[in-house]
């Protein structure tokens, strides 16, 4: 199980909206205030059924199967990534033209991101993606990300 | 193919990203706890890295070349970068909010960091052609992933390891990298680029 600190910051009717924590390097960097990837989590929705009491301000545990992370992963960029280059690349070859290597990678990318899509609708691969709070955690406590 | 298989091996092993060039060095550091969080910021790194190559190549050679303004190069890549970081973001939580649901929490795009510029401007030096660039861009980024997936998994076993206190923490892991670094070393015996 992967496991990382969030912060509640809304709660609406069984679901809590939560920003993730900055953890390990980025936690301790001098540059933090200034760097565009501190500000680059969003608030996710979480849903809170396992921890009722949780309420805004509070700092939630929230898990994935490890196994879960490592698939989505791989169904976000592998397959967008793979189309790509493979497109890019046999146009190329065939062709010699950087134009129509650019159009082919980005129909290569366009195509990849069709068939993750479709991967991430199906139930049983959105029922395994979705977080779980865990519990909840004392001020001080910090985990790995 | 084999000039690919040759320019993918050269990127990610004699040229590594990481113990090579010491490019991309606080995720190295910061998201090497658990080999599967090192894998999922290696993948969506490797995604980031391989489309700035695409984007940062297109600008070079159809704008910032023929008009005389490689003096904005770094200004623009480093534009072009952050707005690619957005538009995965994006893209991911449009296309499959399932997959950013669990991708979202657990890498909030780390991926702005040096590795990426560098790459880019790497890549531009090389002066390569478009599929080539692409291929250095994803081979570069290929080291990195395999760096930080090797660095996640030793650094589990030395959690269980017994670290002098003085050595505990992220001392003993500048050691693991200085070791692996060399090890690494190994591979510049090969003639690649």
């Amino acid at each position: 199980m992967v496991e990382r600190i969030l912060h509640v910051v809304k709660v609406d009717g069984g679901i809590a909206w939560a920003v993730p924590e900055s953890g390990g390097a980025c936690a301790a960097c001098v540059s933090a205030a200034r760097c565009g990837a501190s500000g680059a989590a969003s608030a996710q929705a979480i849903p809170t059924q396992s921890l009722p009491s949780a309420s805004v301000g509070d700092r939630i545990v929230v898990g994935l199967e490890s196994g879960a992370l490592t698939e989505a992963a791989l169904t976000a960029y592998a397959i967008p990534m793979t189309t790509m280059l493979v497109c890019a690349g046999a146009v190329g070859a065939w062709s010699h033209s950087d134009g129509l290597a650019a159009v082919a990678a980005a129909a290569g990318l366009a195509l990849g991101m069709l068939i993750a899509r479709l991967r991430g609708l199906r139930p049983s691969v959105r029922a395994r993606f979705a977080p779980r709070v865990l519990r909840q955690v004392e001020p001080a406590a910090r985990c790995a990300p | 193919m084999t000039e690919f298989a040759l320019l993918l091996v050269g990127a990610a092993l004699v040229n590594n990203v990481v113990l090579a060039k010491f490019l991309g060095l606080c995720p190295f550091m910061g998201v090497s706890k658990s080999v599967d969080s090192a894998l999922g910021m290696g993948l969506a790194t490797t995604f980031v890295i391989t489309l700035a190559s695409a984007a940062s190549w297109m600008l070079e050679n159809w704008l910032l070349a023929p008009f005389g303004l490689g003096y904005l190069r770094i200004l623009t890549f480093i534009l072009v970068i952050a707005a690619t970081v957005q538009f995965v973001e994006l893209a991911v939580k449009k296309s499959s909010p399932s997959l950013y649901q669990a991708l979202g929490i657990y890498l909030p795009l780390i991926t702005t960091n040096c590795a990426v510029l560098g790459v880019a401007l790497l890549n531009v030096m090389e002066k390569s052609n478009f599929v080539t660039s692409l291929f250095y861009g994803f081979g570069s980024a290929l080291g990195f992933t395999l760096v930080l997936v090797m660095f996640a998994g030793l650094r589990e076993r030395l959690a269980l390891a017994r670290v002098p206190a003085a050595f505990a923490g992220a001392p003993v892991g500048f050691v693991l990298a200085g070791l692996l670094s060399l090890a690494f070393m190994g591979f510049a015996g090969l003639n690649f680029k």
